[in-house]
C-alpha cells in the first residue's frame, strides 16, 4: 500500500517538477522532498529502488543523460542506508535532513550557484521542508489504515 | 530464296516498321490509354521537379529560420534553460538565437546535440546582453537571473515603465524585443540607474520558439 502511494506520488512530483511551478521565483523540489521522505519511511530497499526508478523515468526532461535526478536519488540512497544510525526518526531529522540534502543538492551539482544565491536555496529549503514534513506527518495514518 | 519468300520477308517487314503507324491509330482504346500514361507521367514529373525544388530551398543552407518544439523547461533553480527540438542534422549551432515569432529574444543556442539542443534563456545567471530602451535609444545591460535586471543605465538618461527593450549586441540581430521596463531604481548614491525587465511571456508558456539561422 505504502509502495503504492510512493509511486504515485512520486510520479505526480516529477510532473509538478516539470510544470515548473514557482512561489516568488523559486520552485520547491517536489522530486527530492518525496525521495526524501520514501527513503525515510520505507522499510525494505526494493520498494525505495523502485520508487527512485519509476520517479527517475518519470522526471527525464531531456532526450539525454541528466544529472541531476540522479543526484537527488544518490543523496536519497545514502539517507537510507544511514537513517538507522540516526538517533531519532522523527519530524526533526525531516527538517534537520531536508535542508542539508537541498544544499548538498547543489553544492555538488553547481556549486556556484550555492554562493551566488544562498537565499534561492535557502527558500527551496524550506518550500521542501513543508513538503516533505507534511508528507512526513501523513504517512503514518496511510500506514494505521493498511 | 526464291522471289516469292523475298517479298514476303520484305513485305512482313515493311508491314511491322511502316504498318504499326496505320494500324495504331486505328485501335482507339490503345491510343486514349497511352496518352492518358503520357500525361500521367508528365504530371507525375513536373510534381517530381516541383518537390526537388523545394526541398532545395527548404536545405538547411537555403533556411533562415527553424522551427522547434519545445522539449521541456530545465525543472531545478540553479539553471533557466529550454530543450528544443532539432539540433545539429537540422543544422542548428551554438550561439544561434532563439526568438518567438522572430522578434521577441528569449534565449541561445548553448548546446546542440544530433536530434535536441539545449537553450540558455534570459532567465539563467549568465546570460548579459547590451540594450537599448525606448525611442530614445538609451543603453544599458540586461542582466539575466530569476528576475532579469537592466543595470547600467546613464543617471542622466530619461527611461520609463512600459518602454521596450530591445537587443543591441552583436551576438544577435539589431532590434530583438526582449521585454519592457518594469520598475524604475534610481537611488542618490548609486552611479547608474536600474529598472527590472518584464518579459512578456513565461518559460511554461513556451510550446514552439524560433531558432534564427543566419
Amino acid at each position: 500500500m505504502r509502495l503504492l502511494i510512493f509511486i504515485i506520488l512520486i510520479i505526480g512530483a516529477a510532473l509538478l517538477q516539470g510544470a515548473g511551478w514557482t512561489l516568488f521565483a523559486v520552485s520547491p523540489n517536489f522530486f527530492l522532498a518525496v525521495l526524501f521522505i520514501a527513503a525515510l519511511t520505507l522499510s525494505d530497499f526494493l520498494s525505495f529502488g523502485i520508487v527512485a526508478l519509476v520517479g527517475l523515468i518519470a522526471i527525464r526532461f531531456q532526450p539525454g543523460l541528466s544529472w541531476a535526478p540522479l543526484l537527488a536519488v544518490g543523496l536519497t540512497l545514502v539517507l537510507y542506508w544511514i537513517k538507522s544510525y540516526l538517533p531519532w526518526l522523527e519530524i526533526f531529522t525531516v527538517v534537520a535532513g531536508l535542508f542539508a540534502v537541498t544544499f548538498l543538492f547543489y553544492l555538488i551539482f553547481d556549486p556556484r550557484f550555492v554562493f551566488q544565491h544562498p537565499t534561492i536555496i535557502f527558500l527551496e529549503a524550506l518550500y521542501n521542508i513543508v513538503i516533505g514534513g507534511g508528507l512526513f506527518m501523513l504517512m503514518p495514518r496511510v500506514s494505521a489504515k493498511k | 530464296m526464291s522471289y516469292s519468300k523475298f517479298f514476303l520477308f520484305i513485305g512482313l517487314i515493311a508491314f511491322f516498321v511502316f504498318g504499326s503507324n496505320f494500324l495504331v491509330p486505328k485501335l482507339p482504346w490503345l491510343s486514349i490509354k497511352t496518352k492518358q500514361e503520357m500525361a500521367s507521367l508528365r504530371q507525375e514529373n513536373e510534381a517530381l521537379k516541383a518537390e526537388v525544388l523545394e526541398w532545395k530551398l527548404s536545405a538547411p543552407e537555403n533556411q533562415t529560420e527553424y522551427k522547434a518544439k519545445v522539449y521541456s523547461v530545465y525543472p531545478f533553480n540553479n539553471q533557466s534553460e529550454l530543450t528544443i527540438t532539432g539540433g545539429t542534422l537540422q543544422g542548428l549551432k551554438e550561439g544561434q538565437p532563439v526568438t518567438i515569432g522572430s522578434s521577441v529574444l528569449v534565449g541561445y543556442i548553448a548546446r546542440t546535440f544530433e536530434s535536441y539542443s539545449i537553450v540558455k534563456t534570459v532567465f539563467d545567471d549568465a546570460w548579459q546582453v547590451a540594450v537599448r530602451i525606448g525611442e530614445s535609444a538609451t543603453d544599458g545591460l540586461l542582466v539575466g537571473g530569476r528576475t532579469p535586471e537592466l543595470t547600467l543605465i546613464g543617471k542622466h538618461k530619461t527611461i520609463q515603465e512600459g518602454e521596450i527593450v530591445y537587443s543591441a549586441s552583436k551576438s544577435f540581430p539589431y532590434g530583438l524585443t526582449l521585454g519592457k521596463v518594469g520598475a524604475i531604481k534610481d537611488s542618490a548614491n548609486t552611479l547608474f540607474k536600474e529598472a527590472a525587465l518584464t518579459p512578456s511571456y513565461t518559460l511554461n508558456d513556451l510550446s514552439e520558439v524560433t531558432v534564427l539561422l543566419r
